[in-house]
């Protein structure tokens, strides 16, 4: 595959039928590749976070269906589907059946404007932030129409606290991704991420180009980082996630919004939370981790192998105190790192990491995966630490806390970002 | 007409349909609610028409502000100020027949206004750059993906660009015509020469490879594009108008454009809206507030 046929990844995909059809099966192809993986994504995602909670609490999660429960998520997934579909006699059937697909209407049209590898999207704008802000939020139409129509007060109480966090949550968020966006001066996804592969300030050890010290949360230490904070805390209340998921708290309101959702409508609602943390995660992953940029470009296939030998064996050791799994931990850490060493792409001749040969393609694809599943980690490991919190602290730690700060955090970087141009204006005004 | 174009014709057609269906949900529902969620599909479809005319900035702003903004605020309005558990409250008010029939008037009469009488500007005007007396009208400027929310081969950040100029009136012995694209700022490309047949001279760019280290990376928001003329032999005329080098600057997309017009020449007008808005608020708040004084 030439660095060309890569470029021709964009649809509308050449099936050789007349030129419309073309673009329409693209875009049915697309789609259909996206909700799939969405699907296949989700139902993984569930059975990783059960386990996680299993071993965070001291137990084994799932483990009848398949080695170590493996296969669970499938079984999740057959019972969804053979569910008895109900509907309530208080219901308005009409809301009530389109409801699931506005929610998932609203997380599965961020997907296809997320860079997922170099230069790649299913779909470039060169608006593309806006467009996701507008989309995401789009979903919340979805969650007021699922409360209400389901006649239920638990149900309706669910949705007017989804949709009042959701919204308020929209000004941190929106502020943050505006000072990134000072910094960046695009609104252009890819854009974004390319310049995060240059324009270091700093670092402590010299990269040959691009690297962790350029990107975004390093940029303007600290404000840059305080902001992907931000980011990432209203990403979690945009989500609904514990310790935000006041709006199905089940010890308050059963299950909230879609307390009177069954089957296969339920699980509609299940996949759009799912695929609002991957693209909250994405989101972070372009403005403050570098997207598909590899975090140290210069350091050769071998440093990972010798880094993830030493992490295997101390990992190994501290595991059981024992010669014996320092030795295992270390063969299974030094695989790895060979592994993610041979995926980082060496660098091309005149030193940057432009995505366009095929190793370098699929190491931005490895990458932003990586940084991206790392992101929804974190997510899954604070719902099973933190607990949830109260309406009236969760708005108080929004309105009155998290704004005036990303406020703070806005002029600070703008300033920085100006830096030149007011020092000149003062020192002029100075001297008179 | 090119697939595209037909492509596009298919979404405006769906899209157009389904915000007169939602329209028609608003005013005929009488559920009140339910004509609030019908606004979803008129503003939804409203926002995809805006991307079908190529106003992707115009069709994301209309998402964030009217879906994600008011028509929550809407929604939240009419639950609170209704009996929301009770599902049959409805709008019992008809129009009488006067009503249907003036609005039918005021309806056709925009018709008849929008089909006749408004101008319907075609494309951007022609950029006229006027050195030495000769005019070079730089006629046609296309990138596609990047201007239409999803549509065209866009996925690089390289696009196809065409470029015509028009030289109405070139001065003896000229034939030709050079460009130079220069895309990032302190980069020069080379000159490409073009013949002027019929008056114009046409350059098509296509994707550039972007592993070729000499192609320039597009990465600003516009390309900026210059001019010579050159006689048959090649020879830069001692008089060329266009040795000065006249910058033709493009703009990709119509964000630019648009933040510049609202930060520009619209400021007041912005700024006006603003001030509306604000004192819509605060009169809310104060009739909310006697409310609740008075109970």
């Amino acid at each position: 595959m030439s660095p060309s046929a890569l470029a021709s990844l964009a649809w509308p995909f050449e099936i050789g039928l007349h030129p419309v059809l073309d673009a329409f099966l693209s875009i049915f192809l697309i789609c259909f590749v996206l909700v799939n993986f969405i699907a296949v994504y989700a139902g993984v995602s569930t059975l990783v976070e059960r386990k996680i909670a299993g071993h965070m609490q001291a137990r084994v999660g799932p483990y009848r269906v398949g080695w170590h429960g493996i296969l669970q998520w499938a079984a999740d997934a057959l019972k969804l589907l053979l569910k008895e579909d109900i509907i309530g006699r208080n219901t308005d059937r009409l809301l009530f059946r389109l409801s699931p697909y506005v929610v998932f209407a609203g997380a599965f049209l961020c997907w296809v404007a997320l860079p997922y590898g170099p230069n790649w999207s299913p779909t470039s704008m060169n608006i593309g932030i806006l467009y996701l802000l507008a989309v995401a939020s789009a979903g919340v139409i979805g969650i007021l129409m699922a409360g209400w129509s389901s006649g239920n007060k638990w149900a309706l109480f669910g949705a007017m606290r989804a949709a009042a966090q959701i919204v308020s949550y929209e000004v941190p968020v929106g502020l943050t991704l505006l000072a990134m966006l000072f910094v960046f001066g695009s609104l252009d996804m890819h854009e974004v991420i390319r310049q995060q592969a240059q324009g270091a300030t700093w670092g402590l050890f010299p990269e040959a180009y691009g690297g962790i010290y350029s990107w975004g949360i390093l940029r303007h230490f600290p404000f840059t980082a305080i902001a992907f904070i931000i980011y990432y805390i209203g990403a979690l209340a945009e989500t609904n996630r514990t310790p935000f998921d006041i709006p199905e708290a089940e010890s308050e309101l059963v299950a909230g919004y879609h307390t009177e959702y069954s089957g296969m409508r339920f699980s509609f609602f299940f996949l759009a939370e799912y695929a609002n943390m991957f693209v909250v995660s994405a989101i972070a992953t372009t403005f403050f981790l570098g997207g598909w940029l590899p975090p140290f470009p210069s350091v050769p296939s071998t440093g990972y192998a010798i880094a993830g030998g030493l992490a295997g064996a101390a990992v190994g050791y501290l595991k059981s105190r024992r010669g014996w799994d320092a030795m295992l931990g270390s063969g299974a850490g030094f695989a790895v790192g060979i592994l993610v060493g041979a995926i980082q792409a060496p660098p091309g001749v005149d030193g940057a990491f432009t995505g366009s040969t095929l190793p370098e393609f699929v190491a931005g694809i490895f990458w932003f995966m990586a940084k991206v599943f790392s992101l929804i980690f974190v997510m899954i490991w604070l719902r099973w630490t933190l607990p949830r919190y109260r309406v009236d602290q969760l708005m108080d730690l929004c309105w009155k806390k998290l704004t005036p700060l990303a406020f703070v955090n806005l002029l600070a970087i703008g300033l920085l970002e100006t830096r030149a141009e007011w020092w000149a204006a003062l020192t002029g005004w100075l001297k008179g | 007409m090119a697939a595209s174009d037909i492509v596009l014709n298919v979404v405006f057609y769906v899209f157009a349909a389904a915000a007169i269906a939602g329209a028609a949900g608003v005013a005929a529902s009488r559920n009140i609610v339910r004509s609030a969620f019908a606004l979803l599909a008129v503003l939804f479809s409203a926002a995809a028409l805006y991307a079908v005319m190529k106003a992707d900035f115009l069709a994301a702003a209309q998402v964030l502000i009217y879906v994600g903004g008011i028509l929550v605020l809407i929604i939240f309005a009419v639950m609170l100020t209704h009996r929301i558990t009770d599902v049959n409250v409805s709008n019992e008010s008809t129009p009488g027949p006067a009503a249907v029939f003036a609005v039918l008037c005021l309806f056709v009469a925009l018709g008849v206004t929008v089909l006749f009488a408004a101008k319907w500007p075609r494309g951007p005007e022609p950029r006229p750059a006027v050195a030495g007396g000769t005019d070079v009208l730089l006629l046609q400027y296309q990138a596609d993906g990047k201007t239409g929310l999803g549509w065209g081969k866009g996925a690089t950040h390289e696009d196809r660009a065409v470029l015509v100029v028009r030289v109405p009136r070139a001065p003896e012995g000229v034939e030709e015509v050079e460009f130079q694209v220069s895309a990032v700022p302190g980069w020069r490309g080379d000159w490409v020469r073009r013949r002027i047949a019929g008056g114009e001279a046409r350059l098509e760019l296509s994707k550039l490879p972007s592993d070729d280290p000499a192609t320039p990376k597009v990465r600003e928001n516009r390309l900026h594009w210059r001019v010579k003329l050159r006689d048959r032999e090649g020879a830069s005329r001692p008089d060329d108008p266009f040795d000065e080098q006249v910058d033709f600057t493009v703009y990709r997309g119509v964000t630019e454009p648009a933040a510049r017009a609202l930060a520009g020449p619209f400021l007041f007008a912005f700024e006006i809206a603003s001030v509306l808005l604000l004192a819509a608020l605060v009169g809310a708040a104060f009739l909310a507030r006697k409310e609740v004084k008075e109970a």
